[in-house]
């Protein structure tokens, strides 16, 4: 018997014990589905209920306030590069630390009076040396539907435009939204919609025109069964810093796969449009038990000279091998000069509300290179511990105790 | 075949088993319990509330617990689907072909019955499903856009569905769903338990085999008409904190 013929008999009992297997267990199956028929409870005819049972708790709501408390603590341990005088590299290592430590208490509120206005707010209460526990407005706005087609929410809030999960690179338009007051106005449009914002910046002298404001347009355009299914252009316009800004996004699922590309654009009044960057990246998740896998790469237009271009990927379980660990690792990846960080890490859950989060960060790449000098991207995974620590160790042990606690 | 049962029109009586489960004339709202059941690991259990407008392919579901993701909620308007996530205040696409919450229910599962546009029949046999007689077709999908491409139903002589196989292209048996009972609603019919499972799924417990299931139940069934606004992204934003 040659090896190529063990091969084929291995295969030919492999497939045999996999389809007896799975005609065993679509039998089981089978026969305990098929005893439900056997005394079916009978049909019965019941009269409609009121649909405003369902939807009214949504639209009306007395005042509630909830609170939450989030504390971390920890650090980063390990070897950093040492500099001389100058800051540069001189060749050799040192060991280091790096402490973190963060404690915010917030209470938020809601009131939905009737089912055209709603309030919210939240109020964090975070600790810092110089002012400690000082009342930091985190949101503040109302809702108001007019016509039942016109939404409004006025006040300070973030709104979200965009797709990334990990690189920050100008996709979200409206990332520093929440720093002053905004309005947005949404009006559904067949299946999609337009949206409009206006800004103020964090704070406005008196005085102030329509110029110190800051404008934001964007359209949901679903093209249904097309490849590209969803199409979303923003825009921006701010005199007060680059006049134009806008991004094109083309978001698609394949199975269970989530695909995006984002090109990201600017201009000004004289100079023509050019592309900012591109962004693609795809994500997947189950849930029970919880996997989660997605990726980015990053194309950095504006500065053609550098080949300027990254990658980052995740993969996350939690309670992994039904264990009591959270498992997850990310690599981050520069191509311009072959930097990056790979950070394998785990969390558990140690005591009510409180986690241990353990990372063990690793940099490599030449002194100076980006990722030697730049921090990893974070991630909206929260097993892998880059939250609140910022370092600069090549290798080390990253640890978190986390408490938290809603009330 | 028995005598009393005389060969029907297939393809009409598909178009009634459709017509029977779908809610062209009146808008569709409903609580939904969604059990899902994993051997060795116990059962989790989400509620979940159904808006459905059936002539214009619309349905809106707002998850109300589990607590982690409450206010999460899916947008399906005709092949497009959005997953609103509460937390990051964002929508992504989403394919109406995969898992519900990752149970073994699929998002396709609560849209209108279409076996008579998106199938054709392949066969039909006469055969005892516990105490009903049914008609079994075995239907093959006629487009791409199904969940399943070959599927196979047992109907009893009322045009209701009471089992239905999905099958893949291979031929394999991907899930098994059975309706026992049904609870009728006006003139149309919802069931009252429908249970799931997953051929493919499972976990050997005590030295048996035994797949995931999923259980839904469904009460407070409504024909109310509902509000335009409410099969819109803006409405789900609205509705969550």
């Amino acid at each position: 018997m040659t090896v190529r013929d063990c091969f084929r008999l291995i295969a030919f009992v492999a497939a045999l014990c996999a389809a007896t297997a799975l005609s065993a267990q679509e039998a089981a199956s089978d026969s305990s589905v098929d005893q439900l028929f056997e005394a079916p409870q009978a049909d019965v005819e019941v009269q409609p209920s009121d649909a405003s049972q369902l939807i009214t708790p949504f639209h009306a709501q007395p005042l509630t306030v909830t609170g939450s408390l989030t504390a971390t603590g920890g650090g980063v341990l390990g070897v950093k590069d040492t500099k001389d005088a100058s800051g540069n590299w001189n060749g050799g290592l040192e060991p280091s630390m790096t402490p973190g430590l963060s404690f915010v208490p917030s209470l938020t509120f809601v009131a939905r009076p009737d089912e055209s206005i709603r309030f919210q707010g939240t109020v964090d209460f975070q600790f810092s040396p110089t002012n400690m526990f000082a009342p930091e407005v985190d949101e503040l706005f109302f809702d108001y539907t007019l016509l039942d087609k016109y939404y409004f929410r006025i006040g300070k809030h973030l709104v979200n435009w965009g797709v990334t999960r990990i690189f920050d690179v100008g996709g979200n338009l409206m990332e520093n939204s929440s720093d002053g007051l905004n309005a947005k106005l949404n009006i559904p449009v067949g299946i999609g919609g337009v949206t409009a914002v206006m800004l103020t910046p964090s704070s406005l002298s008196s005085g102030y025109t329509w110029k110190d404001l800051t404008y934001g347009l964007q359209c949901d355009i679903p093209l249904g069964k097309a490849e590209l299914i969803l199409s979303t252009t923003a825009y921006r316009y701010d005199s007060a810093s680059l006049p134009f800004r806008g991004t094109a996004v083309l978001k698609t699922s394949l199975g269970p796969l989530d695909l995006f590309a984002e090109g990201i654009g600017a201009a000004t009044l004289s100079v023509s449009p050019n592309l900012q960057g591109i962004l693609s990246g795809f994500y997947w998740e189950r849930s029970n038990p919880e996997y989660k896998l997605y990726g980015e790469y990053y194309y950095n237009a504006n500065d053609t000279s550098q080949n300027d271009e990254r990658l980052s990927l995740v993969a996350g379980a939690n309670s992994f091998l039904d264990s009591p660990f959270d498992i997850a690792v990310q690599w981050t990846h520069a191509f311009m000069d072959g930097s990056g960080i790979i950070v394998p890490g785990f969390s558990v859950g140690l005591w009510n509300h409180v986690s241990l989060q353990i990372g063990f960060p690793i940099r490599y790449g030449n002194p100076g290179s980006f990722y030697i000098v730049n921090d990893s991207p974070s991630v909206t995974t929260s097993v892998v511990p880059t939250e609140v620590l910022t370092w600069q160790e090549r290798y080390g042990i990253l640890f978190r105790l986390k408490m938290t606690t809603g009330f | 075949m028995p005598l009393a049962f005389a060969d029907p029109d297939f393809p009409a009586m598909l178009k009634t088993v459709d017509s029977l489960v779908s809610f062209l004339d009146t808008d569709f709202s409903a609580e939904y319990k969604i059990e899902q059941s994993k051997p060795g690991e116990g059962t989790s259990v989400t509620d979940a509330v159904m808006f459905r407008r059936d002539k214009d392919e619309k349905y809106l579901i707002l998850i109300l617990d589990p607590a982690s993701d409450k206010g999460k909620g899916y947008l399906k308007i005709g092949l497009s689907m959005w997953l609103y996530d509460p937390v990051a205040r964002k929508f992504d696409f989403t394919s109406s072909k995969e898992r519900f919450q990752n149970s073994n229910a699929r998002n396709s599962d609560f849209t209108k019955s279409s076996f008579a546009t998106d199938y054709d029949i392949v066969s039909t046999a006469h055969e005892q499903l516990g105490k009903f007689p049914c008609w079994v077709f075995d239907l093959k999908a006629n487009n791409d856009d199904v969940s399943f491409p070959r599927t196979k139903i047992w109907v009893s002589e009322d045009n209701l569905v009471r089992k239905v196989e999905d099958y893949s292209l291979s031929g394999q048996l991907m899930r098994t769903r059975a309706v026992p009972s049904y609870q009728k609603v006006g003139s149309r019919y919802v069931p009252v338990m429908m249970l799931i499972v997953d051929n493919l799924r499972g976990k050997s417990v005590g030295g048996k085999f035994q797949n995931e299931t999923t259980r839904i139940t469904i009460t407070k069934p409504s024909l109310s008409a509902l509000p335009d606004s409410l099969f819109t992204q803006a409405y789900l934003e609205k509705v969550n904190q």
